[in-house]
């Protein structure tokens, strides 16, 4: 080839490699404005409807000391608001109590033998600060990241809180099987309320924490009030304290909050990607990891505020979902032919939903038993309609309608059709293969 | 030099014969219009890219000014530790995704929801 020749083709080479480099530049900057475009409008739209989109319009307003009951848990649970992020904090003397775990069967056995544990001074203190705590108006706990500790462990309080709340219920078990009702209810109570409070944390795992409470408290409660005699006045308190546990607004309001930590965390991971990257390499599958060092590298730019955008709206209508009962959202699914989510990540709200309305189920159970107990007392039977009954019931979130009842002998039985969304008679399910399986839920008074 | 030379430069160069002067022709019309399309083509490749390098440089500044205005500047009360933030955010979807296959972890082990 002719030296004239040669230069010429390497001027075209060179042309061709400018030209494909613009192109690649051109599409570059379409992508970035496009991507960016519509991130900024996922997040204009959320915003339009009210989500906080930052940490302190999602933080929970201030409290005075006096008033947080998150303080004097902390206290009672040997951390701080410092700590309680730590992983290597030391387990609190509460943590240590033998107190049997909520498992079926074996339960009524090892409360009666954790007699001489909750005897102890430190576990009457216990009791003692848990109700103090119970009764302040605010529970407001640090956010996650919120304090700027290296090798910070969120969630550490949580553990804390299920023992407290086992705790509480092998209390109220034992002075049920004692006759000490009044104590028993109000151990209850405690429960309730504090469960009231761990939903008051902004968070998603808070609410699962505050349904499992309410789990530990109901097997408790059934324990306590099936066999007893309730007066008007002792059933009020606790009906009442249970309509103030309102699961539902808490849910919502973590809902909220998981915006706000969502774009938080978009930004600063924006700003310093590595963190994304060294803590979440671990749970990402191998396949996609390429994908996200793309994505975090500086040509990735439009490819991530796509991908925050597409998030973002994934969540915004998985949070529109959730406005809604467990029922209404399988209604909605099958209405639009869309099959129900599996067991997979996106299905966390959809599953933590149908545990939701579990938990409101227990209470609302509860609450229809406590408004019976008041109405035999008063009148010396056990009503044949549950609409006799004067106290506002509320009803059935899996049927949205009023909960099933009916007299059986000298007692009667009151259910929830459960999350089969079937009624199924008030029949106790035997234990389902899939959790949207179960049938009703019952709670039977034999007498 | 030598006298041949002047004399020779002053000589008209002969034709090229036909079929050889039209290809020179040909020729030299490609070069002209290659060394025009590539002068077009270079400048327009610089101004293709000094518009990307305004249109970047317009978006973004229009971009970060919108996103101070929806979300402002992260942070609650003092900036966060973004390491920090990271990995308790990894922990709750370490906790949330085994909660979802079924692997429930010590958190919500006990009542199986």
């Amino acid at each position: 080839m002719s030296r004239s020749r040669l230069a010429r083709a390497l001027r075209v080479a060179g042309l061709v490699l400018a030209t494909l480099l613009v192109l690649a530049a051109a599409v570059w900057t379409g992508a970035a404005i496009y991507y960016g475009r519509w991130l900024e409008h996922e997040l204009a739209s959320l915003k339009a409807e009210g989500y906080p989109l930052t940490l302190a319009e999602a933080k929970p307003p201030p409290v005075d000391d006096s008033e947080n009951a998150g303080l004097v848990y902390l206290r009672l649970f040997g951390l701080t608001p410092r700590t309680m992020h730590l992983r290597e904090a030391s387990s609190g003397e509460l943590l240590r109590l033998q107190v049997p775990a909520n498992v079926p069967g074996t339960r009524r056995d090892a409360v009666l033998a954790s007699r001489a544990t909750l005897s102890t001074p430190y576990a009457r203190a216990a009791l003692a600060t848990l109700r103090q705590a119970s009764l302040l108006p605010r529970c407001v706990l640090p956010l996650p990241g919120e304090l700027d500790i290296p090798d910070a462990y969120a969630y550490r309080h949580f553990g804390y809180f299920r023992q407290a709340a086992r705790l509480l219920s092998t209390q109220a078990t034992l002075d049920g099987h004692d006759r000490r009702l009044p104590q028993a209810l109000d151990e209850l109570a405690t429960g309730y309320r504090m469960a009231g409070h761990v939903a008051a944390e902004p968070d998603t795992v808070a609410q699962l924490v505050a349904i499992a409470i309410v789990a530990i408290m109901d097997r408790s409660a059934r324990e306590a009030i099936t066999p007893a005699d309730l007066s008007p006045a002792q059933a009020r308190l606790l009906f009442y304290q249970l309509t103030r546990t309102d699961l539902m607004a808490a849910w919502q309001a973590s809902l909220r909050a998981a915006v706000a930590i969502k774009v938080t965390y978009y930004e600063l991971t924006r700003r310093q990607p590595r963190a994304f990257i060294t803590e979440y390499w671990e749970l990402l599958p191998r396949s996609y990891r390429w994908r996200q060092e793309l994505l975090y590298s500086p040509l990735g730019r439009p490819l991530r505020a796509g991908d925050e955008a597409q998030s973002l709206r994934s969540l915004h209508r998985a949070l529109t979902d959730e406005q809604l009962t467990y029922a209404q959202i399988v209604a909605r699914y099958r209405a639009e032919g869309r099959p129900l989510p599996e067991r997979a990540a996106y299905s966390v709200y959809f599953r933590a939903a149908l545990q939701r309305d579990k938990a409101i189920v227990q209470m609302r159970l509860l609450q229809a038993v406590l408004a019976l107990k008041a109405y035999r007392h008063q009148h010396g039977r056990y009503p044949e309609q549950l609409a006799a009954v004067s106290w506002p019931l509320p009803g059935d979130p899996f049927s949205g309608q009023a909960l099933h009842y009916r007299r059986e002998g000298k007692g009667f039985r009151v259910w929830s059709i459960g999350p089969n969304l079937r009624d199924d008679g008030g029949i106790d399910p035997s234990l389902p293969v899939r959790i949207d399986d179960e049938g009703d839920m019952v709670w039977v008074c034999p007498t | 030099m030598t006298e041949f030379e002047p004399r020779l430069s002053q000589m008209p160069l002969p034709e090229p014969p036909p079929a050889l002067r039209t290809r020179m022709l040909a020729q030299a019309r490609r070069e002209h219009r290659w060394r025009t399309v590539e002068r077009v083509w270079r400048w327009t490749l610089v101004a293709a890219a000094a518009l990307l390098l305004i249109a970047n440089l317009h978006f973004a500044q229009a971009h970060e000014r919108e996103m101070v205005a929806l979300v402002g500047p992260p942070g609650i009360e003092r900036p966060i530790e973004t390491k920090v933030f990271v990995q308790s955010l990894a922990h709750r979807q370490r906790l949330l995704t085994a909660w979802c296959s079924g692997e429930f972890p010590s958190e919500l082990k006990e009542e199986r929801l």
